[in-house]
């Protein structure tokens, strides 16, 4: 196993780990604590509509590997490009590009983070709940204890510390989604149809494909999560970390068949514990994201339900470690690179501070935001999401796909997604039938993307990016 | 095709989706298409009456999502190099194309069946619109990973490329790279 010795190591594990190391990773950022705490919340509460969030991953997957699994990792190998923003100013030539990619991580890991630290407090609190000596602990005390765990963990490990933990936690999520569907299908004698049943009997819309938020929010969430997963920062940078660009053949369906299993887990406990509600078979839940933790500590065998926190703990985790190492990589390597020429001097070390700086930040946002506002954790984490998809989706998709686009075209992309993601979240903005701020934010910004670089001058690329875009 | 035909054809999609939200928003609402509080569980909404709010949204909604999926193909065309595009990989796509429009049909349609009459079908533990949902749009999805899978050696990184690409790596490192490096804000 590699040691974290260099920057190099630090951000992309040394371009150095093989296809199965990296589809687990990929996998498991992909579900974190959104699909554990957060997903399985959202079927309780909406019905099924946040399923068109998860069936679109398959496609998601297919489209970032088509789309840029391969020029970034072309593009990183060839300009030893340690992040995002080092991939898009390679790109685009453009300093101004890089930071505003620089600047956008950072703002949506801030959101992403918080909600990471958020899902792993209330699981910690569900679970010293449950124990006589700890049980009045409360969550303040569980988001330090949590941010001080991913601190030590996230400046000591890097982003290797992370890779390899997923693998191990990636096999045992893929093991939890199975054995908690064949849970889920036991707590009724009828198996899921009569979960499905009751829930019917109760509010047919819940159980159709578009559940309780309607056709057009169903669909908003398709395009933002489907096309939105190859704008994951967390995600592509991890394109740039196997050995061979020939991997991808194996990355790809791997990471696909293990999202899916997992993802069982989202959609069972979700159906089980409304159908277990609304029957009156267990009281109604003090929150929608107490739907995984409740179902565990009723329904499943005491070993599983263990198996499942330690899971759901290290998804987490490394997720979190995902998005503390994209955003130190924002902070000092690319934002000084665009403001001054060069990074900063010792790297690995101002990594390591602004890691824990970003942990610490993070915590404060997930405590504000969870008592200033009664939202659930995964709408949170849907909002980081929104501000990617929107933002990266175009300058890297589209961009590394299209010669005539350029930087001025990528500064308006980023721009307008800011823009719209943000006011629609100050000032909860809603338009009519369920149609999200998300889903304009990202139309907007792939549409604006294509206009204003066919309508400004033609860029000159250069001579290496030119030939690698050709292959 | 070409990159150019490509970009117009990915904005052309792009702003018929504009269109049909301008359109969609203007739809004046049923009151609850967004769904209801639980009448008697917190935390819990539900949907209410599903032909009300469909009824108006139904079809612009389907010509939505049948346009995201088309977009998504032309993107997947974009992303494979020219001299790659063929008959053969048209024709997969087209395939895999055909296969998550027919899927997205069958979501709809069945839908409107259940709203029309009230009748429910179960297949794998749901009713039939929402297993076509599930079921169908993870195969769809599955389709464009087996097209990665077979075509990669033949459509996205061939013996040729990678010949053309570790000579490029070879040609940059060994050449003056400062060139290429931008000016800081």
């Amino acid at each position: 196993m590699r040691r974290t010795r260099s920057a190099n190591d630090f951000f992309v594990a040394g371009r150095s780990l093989g296809p199965i190391v990296v589809s687990l990773a990929l996998f498991s950022s992909t579900l974190s604590g959104f699909g554990f705490v957060g997903g399985p919340g959202l079927v309780y509460s909406m019905g099924l509509s946040s399923l068109w969030m998860v069936m679109v991953s398959a496609l998601g997957y297919a489209i970032g590997f088509f789309l840029v699994a391969k020029r970034i990792r072309m593009i990183a190998e060839l300009r030893d490009s340690l992040s995002l923003p080092d991939l898009v100013a390679a790109r685009y030539g453009s300093e101004t590009v890089r930071f505003m990619m620089a600047g956008t991580i950072v703002l949506g890991v801030m959101g992403y983070l918080a909600t990471q630290i958020l899902a792993m407090a209330l699981v910690l609190k569900a679970i010293l709940a449950g124990t006589s000596v700890f049980a009045d602990v409360g969550l303040v005390t569980c988001v330090i204890l949590s941010s001080a765990v991913l601190i030590f963990y996230c400046v000591t490990g890097g982003i290797i510390a992370s890779m390899y933990t997923d693998v191990v936690q990636g096999a045992i999520m893929m093991i939890a989604g199975v054995l908690i569907l064949i849970t889920a299908s036991n707590v009724f004698d009828g198996g899921m149809q009569q979960a499905s049943e009751i829930i019917l009997a109760d509010d047919s819309e819940a159980i159709m494909p578009f559940g309780t938020a309607g056709v057009i929010a169903c669909l908003g969430w398709f395009f933002v999560f489907g096309l939105g997963l190859a704008g994951q920062p967390h995600l592509i940078t991890k394109m740039m970390m196997n050995r061979r660009i020939r991997d991808f053949r194996v990355i790809l369906p791997l990471s696909t068949i293990a999202y899916v299993l997992a993802a069982l887990l989202w959609v069972s406990i979700g159906v089980v514990m409304r159908a277990a509600v609304v029957s009156g078979e267990i009281p109604s839940l003090e929150a929608a994201d107490a739907a995984s933790p409740v179902f565990l500590s009723l329904f499943a065998h005491p070993l599983l339900a263990g198996v499942v926190f330690a899971g759901l703990f290290a998804a987490i985790m490394s997720t979190s470690d995902a998005f503390l190492n994209i955003g130190a990589a924002a902070l000092v390597h690319d934002m000084p690179k665009a403001l001054r020429g060069r990074s900063a001097g010792n790297e690995l070390l101002w990594a390591r501070i602004a890691t824990v700086l970003l942990a610490i930040v993070a915590a404060l946002f997930a405590l504000y935001s969870y008592y200033q506002n009664d939202r659930l954790v995964a709408l949170l984490g849907a909002f980081g999401w929104a501000t990617f998809a929107a933002a990266i989706v175009p300058v890297v998709v589209i961009g590394l796909n299209w010669k005539r686009a350029n930087s001025m075209g990528a500064i308006a992309a980023i721009g307008i997604s800011l823009i719209i993601n943000f006011s629609f979240e100050i000032f909860s903005v809603r338009l009519p039938h369920g149609i999200s701020g998300p889903f304009v934010a990202f139309v907007a910004s792939m549409t604006l993307f294509i206009v204003v670089s066919l309508l400004t001058p033609d860029q000159t690329l250069d001579r290496d990016i030119d030939k690698l875009m050709d292959l | 095709m070409s990159q150019k035909h490509l970009i117009y054809l990915l904005l052309t999609l792009l702003l018929i989706m504009v269109a049909l939200l301008t359109y969609i928003a203007g739809i004046s609402e049923s009151g609850y298409s967004s769904g209801l509080v639980h009448p008697l569980v917190s935390h819990m909404r539900v949907g209410g009456d599903g032909p009300v709010r469909f009824d108006a949204i139904g079809l612009p909604a389907f010509l939505l999502q049948a346009a995201v999926l088309i977009l998504a193909l032309v993107l997947i065309v974009l992303s494979i190099s020219k001299r790659h595009r063929d008959f053969h990989l048209y024709g997969w796509l087209g395939i895999c194309g055909a296969f998550g429009l027919f899927n997205w049909y069958m979501v709809y349609s069945s839908y409107q069946v259940f709203l029309d009459t009230g009748v429910v079908q179960y297949f794998l533990g749901f009713p039939l619109p929402s297993a076509w949902m599930i079921y169908g749009t993870w195969l769809s999805g599955l389709s464009l990973v087996v097209l990665y899978i077979v075509g990669f050696n033949r459509f996205i990184y061939t013996a040729q490329d990678e010949l053309e690409y570790h000579k490029l790596i070879i040609e940059f490192k060994n050449s003056d790279a400062t060139d290429s490096i931008s000016d800081p804000l």
